[in-house]
């Protein structure tokens, strides 16, 4: 603890009006530890950034506080000083004056100026150093999967010289019969031989694989074969099994076969539409035609775009009547407005029709009846063929592959889970990607740019053929480890294993490599075994030891770095005011907050605590913030238990670029929580 | 591994209200890992603690400390000046930890902090089952390897009573399994259901002769 | 004097119990009324023991009552209070006092009734306590020790057809006839099917042992979703509930006599089974209406 800590002050050339300087600075050379304090209207800039790194070197400093703006913008910039310097870059605190102090309040802060920088003290002489290392990793990736969108990534990554292997369950390779519709204009034979003759390519079908461990950059996969066992170790592991589909269920048994095809000639599938078209020695070429799309699933792409094209293919080719049945088109994907139009403009006739037509079958002849939802009336035609309306569901296998690579499902059962921080096509397992089909439908033109980005995301990975990492930033300690595998189960990222050390004892052992920092799992932690440098228990404690000794009952709010406290910072720049009391502690995911940390806020005097992270639905580490509610929610129990009344401690969504919620939520919150009843 | 949940908090305080300074202690073994008595609980009890009595202005100084294992003396052992600082402790071992802790300091008020409550496992994230009732007579070799006498809400040893309900469930609780569909379903994919037609006579309850005590015959 | 109900189960007739639940108190009056009332009307009384787990005045004590008024009693036993010392001295002590039909039987939980913090006991289970009864007949207790005078019971037990699943259960019933029953009460039936599979099942293992269907009348929806949620044994289909909702108001018993009457009438008409079991519980005075609705008065 007795680190020299250099302080260094910036105006911000003299954006910061309502803080003394003089007095600041003198208060903060008074602050335990304190070695140098430096004042500054540019530190950002080269001439601050060498006065800072000289002073570093002159002072003998161990540790650094940098009072000036929002960590949010200039913070690599200060660690860049400090590596330079050849401190560890991690020594440094930030006292967030600027954002979340001056612009945050009218009139002079400097009292609470100081009280940040006393935060920031307290933690910058409790850090401690993390190293960085670049370790290695396999760049062979395995694609699962062996139709258009694996192939397509397989010969995309040989290009840029990563070596892939395809691995799929039938004995060849091409595209699925649900899928040639919407890929009839690529050449895929073509593709195929490519792929075969490619040095970088290697093809395993009619196997699947059983099971797999490890971690980006080094996965270890079992597949079968048939009765061999294969032992495989990969990068990356891309997901393209694409999805199914099948007739909607508004086609009773009547009107279909033992297999679920369509009884009779009149009625058929997209896929056997496609087939119509093509075949050159159609007996009779349809003169009525209607395709039906939308009632069962108005949200698939792919079912749009299949009709959508077959419906101006048969006019092109038959010059038929032509009517297409459906309830909200949806025509948001890339080209489909165009095809719309384009079918409209040949005399396709849309019906909008609210509940799907009656149907039935007579004398060779398939009759229809709707209500036309723009016209207000009943319409009944005949037709020589209707087009049935398609399903596109999860592929078969969906649920094992999921199961296997510990990665989570969309409502409708697709490869992805609904977190936009995860699209295109990430899932929440680092080096594991899905394309295509198996991500939930969508038209071919973002089956091609998931293909780029997949191969983007892969060349990123492993190109390098090394990853950088923070090493042991977050670690179990195996002292204190039950191995209770508590963290195993609640890593939303699959980063942590059960490991042994030296003398075989069994411990989490957390995967530098596949971490992504978030701290559910040291929040949890149920022996407190698992440290996450930056945010150890004693770094948030000691920083809450200096709350509130300025202004009386303040509040703490835990803020998420990926959404509340940007927010906040947003609100200052924006100038909306909040009460001065409110002191913000920085947190990289509000998973992160541990109860413990809440109940030390009230301990050290806190007269509410808010916890703030992402939208529902938005959180970076997936289960975060639903984490964070139940831990509030926890909270509040242990508080109410105790006696401790009113609404001390609150969870609050909100998005980065919503200042005004989060200034409305720390009114609200300042304004029905109690004072302490101490 | 042995279960435990924490009291109620109003029974904990008021076992806790005549003392200036007490030691809440855990246990970094079975209760751990269930949730109930780590370092974690610890703090957090601790934290309440002070939080509650000091809204009452009657402050309390709440030591923390957690070892391996409670029920081991010499591991004990090693908090032994928090123990003589503290003016009461508050265990939240199991009852094995509590009486040793008991045992060790004779002339130290020790309480429960929990309730020891089963023998069990984790079937989920926080969530535990208990497993094993611990009757000195092992049983789990006619019943396909899960025990009717703490997974049958009755005990009973020749199958189910006549409350299994809605595919599988218990009489007493819709969201519990019947632990004898359980064995049935065992043994019947394992080809054995006949171990169940099997009669099994009444079952030795004093297999373990209170207090147990036993003695290992390795030297 | 009534008819031994060993006798009567010789018989080719349709046999019918009922049951009487015991009073919670000292007052037997109102059981002497109930035992009045039935006694020449069925063929044996089933006494509770501390029915749905809620303690009463005890099934032996109701049970001398009825061999004082004339009736022929049938001792329902549980596991659940008593261990097998308990156990062993009751039969002995309803044997010595010419209560001569038992009923074994596991018991409900602890949990259902009104002191859910008593210690359930279990020392047995329905199966071994009628190997029990067996033991004692030869003249031995559990533990191999002579007794002076041994018992003899006409021993019954149950079985759940509605128990979902059934198979453990029909194990369970197995094993129930291998150890040596005269007779099976079966709890309440509302699917005849359910029964008639049970049945057959039986009786592909045991050509003798007699089959009382059991009868449970209930008198509205509300009742029927309860005892569904709350009473173990019971599933009362959807059918039933909503026969029972379309009913006007006020009729509800009138109802569920009817209903617990065609029941009762499809079993015999259609020889589903050996008789019936009717245990209308709090309510043993509409019994006979049932009876009489069932044409077996």
């Amino acid at each position: 603890m007795d680190r020299r800590i250099g302080v260094f002050l910036c105006n911000c050339g003299g954006a910061i009006k309502n803080i003394d300087f003089d007095i600041a600075a003198g208060k903060a050379a008074a602050l335990p530890g304190v070695a140098s304090v430096d004042l500054s209207s540019n530190l950002c800039l080269e001439e601050g950034r060498e006065k800072m790194l000289s002073r570093i070197k002159e002072e003998h400093i161990e540790g650094v506080v940098v009072a000036a703006c929002s960590p949010e913008f200039q913070e690599h910039i200060f660690r860049g000083v400090l590596k330079e310097a050849g401190l560890n870059e991690h020594l440094l605190a930030m006292a967030n004056i600027r954002e979340q102090c001056s612009w945050a309040h009218e009139g002079d802060v400097t009292e609470k100026a100081v009280e940040l920088m006393e935060m920031a003290v307290r933690r910058a002489r409790s850090l401690q150093p993390i190293e960085k290392k670049e370790l290695p990793v396999n760049k062979e990736v395995l694609v699962v999967g062996g139709g258009f969108s694996a192939i397509n990534v397989a010969l995309q990554l040989s290009r840029i010289g990563l070596r892939t292997t395809l691995l799929q369950e039938e004995a060849l390779l091409g595209i699925g019969a649900e899928e040639s519709e919407r890929f009839c204009c690529f050449d895929t034979d073509s593709m195929i031989s490519a792929a075969e003759i490619d040095e970088n390519i290697e093809i395993l079908t009619s196997a699947q694989m059983t099971a797999v461990e490890g971690k980006v950059g080094d996965f270890r996969v079992v597949i079968r074969k048939g009765v061999e066992e294969i032992i495989r170790k990969y990068g990356a592991i891309v997901l393209a099994i694409g999805c199914q589909t099948r007739l909607a269920s508004d086609f009773g048994p009547e009107l279909r076969t033992g297999g679920g095809a369509i009884a009779g000639p009149n009625i058929v599938s997209q896929e056997q539409f496609c087939s119509m078209l093509v075949n050159p020695n159609l007996e009779k070429e349809p003169r009525t035609i209607c395709l039906m799309f939308d009632f069962s699933d108005e949200n698939s792409r792919f079912a749009a775009v299949a009709t959508l094209n077959n419906a101006l293919a048969a006019k092109k080719k038959w010059g038929s009547e032509i009517y297409v049945f459906y309830k909200n088109a949806k025509v948001d994907g890339q080209g489909m407005e165009r095809l719309y139009r384009e079918a409209r403009n040949c005399g396709v006739v849309f019906v909008k029709t609210d509940a799907s037509p009656r149907i039935a079958v007579e004398n060779g002849r398939v009759g229809i009846e709707a209500r036309d939802t723009f016209l207000g009336e009943d319409i009944s035609l005949a037709c020589d063929v209707l087009v049935a309306e398609e399903l596109y569901l999860p592929g078969e296998g969906t649920g094992t592959l999921n199961l296997l690579l510990n990665v989570r499902r969309d409502s409708r059962g697709f490869l992805q889970d609904e977190n936009v921080h995860l699209y295109p096509v990430g899932s929440e397992r680092k080096g594991i990607l899905f394309v295509g089909g198996c991500r939930g439908d969508s038209g071919i033109g973002s089956v091609l740019a998931d293909i780029s980005s997949v191969v983007m995301s892969v060349h990123e990975l492993l190109s390098a053929g090394r990853i950088p990492v923070d090493v042991e930033k977050v670690r179990a300690d195996p002292q204190k480890c039950v191995a209770c595998l508590t963290c195993i189960r609640v890593c939303p990222h699959g980063a942590i294993h059960l490991t042994r050390t030296d003398n075989s004892k069994e411990v989490a052992g957390i995967s530098d490599l596949a971490c992504y920092a978030c701290g559910i799992c040291a929040a949890i932690c149920p022996a407190k075994a698992i440290r996450f440098q930056g945010h150890r228990d004693e770094e948030i404690v000691t920083q809450l030891e200096a709350v509130g000794k300025a202004l009386n009952g303040c509040h703490v709010a835990f803020c998420c770095e990926r959404s509340a406290y940007p927010a906040a910072d947003l609100a200052g720049r924006l100038r909306l005011h909040y009460p001065e009391n409110l002191r913000i502690i920085r947190v990289p995911c509000a998973g992160q907050v541990d109860v413990f940390h809440i109940l030390k806020a009230f301990e050290k005097g806190a007269a509410a605590v808010l916890v703030m992270g992402c939208e529902e639905g938005a959180c970076h580490h997936i289960t975060g913030n639903t984490r964070a509610k139940e831990r509030v929610k926890y909270c509040d129990m242990l508080l109410k238990e105790i006696r401790v009344d009113g609404r001390r401690v609150a969870m609050f969504n909100l998005s980065p670029n919503a200042p005004h919620k989060f200034v409305g939520a720390v009114n609200e919150m300042i304004k029905t929580a109690k004072e302490p009843g101490r | 591994m042995i279960i435990a949940e924490r009291k109620p908090m109003e029974e904990i305080k008021e076992l806790v209200a005549p003392y200036k300074k007490v030691l809440v202690a855990g246990c970094g073994t079975c209760v751990t890992v269930c949730w109930a008595g780590g370092e974690k609980e610890v703090a957090i009890l601790a934290s309440q603690l002070r939080l509650a009595r000091s809204a009452k202005g009657n402050g309390i100084v709440a030591i923390e400390a957690t070892v391996e294992r409670q029920c081991e003396r010499e591991m004990v052992a090693e908090i032994k000046d928090k123990v003589a600082e503290a003016d009461a402790v508050l265990s939240l071992a199991c009852g094995s930890g509590v009486q040793t802790m008991a045992e060790m300091f004779e002339d130290k008020p020790v309480f429960p902090g929990v309730n020891t409550v089963f023998i069990g496992m984790p079937q989920g994230e926080g969530l535990w089952i208990e497993m094993c009732g611990g009757c000195g007579d092992c049983f789990l070799d006619r019943t396909g390897g899960v025990c009717p006498i703490v997974r049958c809400a009755k005990g009973l040893l020749n199958g189910p009573c006549g409350g299994t309900k809605r595919g599988g469930k218990c009489e007493i609780d819709p969201d519990k399994d019947c632990g004898w569909v359980l064995i049935y379903r065992r043994l019947e994919k394992q080809g054995r259901l006949d171990l169940m037609r099997n009669y099994y006579a009444p079952k030795n309850y004093r297999a373990v002769k209170r207090p147990g005590k036993i003695q290992a015959g390795k030297a | 004097m009534a008819k031994p109900f060993r006798e009567t189960l010789k018989t080719k007739r349709f046999v019918v119990t009922a049951e009487v639940g015991p009073v919670k108190g000292s007052s037997v009056s109102k059981a002497i009324e109930h035992i009045e009332l039935l006694k020449d009307k069925v063929d044996a009384l089933n006494v509770t023991d501390n029915q749905s787990s809620v303690m009463r005045y005890p099934s032996l004590g109701v049970c001398l009552l009825i061999k004082e008024h004339g009736g022929e009693p049938i001792l329902q036993v549980t596991c659940r209070d008593r261990n097998r010392l308990a156990i062993q001295a009751d039969l002995l002590f309803a044997c010595s006092r010419g209560v001569n039909n038992i009923l074994c039987l596991t018991g409900d939980s602890i949990d259902v009734g009104d002191h859910k913090e008593a210690k359930q006991v279990f020392d047995l289970d329905s199966v071994q306590l009628i190997h029990l009864v067996h033991t004692m007949k030869s003249g031995k207790d559990m533990a191999g020790n002579e007794l002076d005078g041994g018992i003899d019971f006409c021993i019954g037990t149950t079985g759940t057809p509605s128990a979902d699943p059934l198979e453990p259960q029909l194990i369970k019933v197995e094993k129930k006839l291998k150890a040596g029953v005269d007779f099976i009460q079966t709890q309440a039936v509302y699917e005849l099917d359910d029964l008639k599979r049970f049945v057959e099942f039986i009786r592909k293992r045991d050509r003798k042992v007699k089959i009382l269907g059991g009868i449970v009348p209930v008198i509205g929806a509300k009742m029927a979703a309860y005892m569904n949620e709350n009473v173990p044994g019971i599933s009362i289909p959807q059918r039933i509930i909503d026969e029972l909702s379309q009913a006007p108001k006020g009729t509800g018993i009138a109802k569920g006599i009817e209903i617990a009457a065609r029941m009762i009438r499809q079993m015999k008409e259609e020889k589903v089974c050996d008789g019936v079991h009717i245990m209308f519980i709090g309510r043993e005075e509409k019994v006979p209406e049932i009876l009489g609705a069932a044409g077996l008065l």
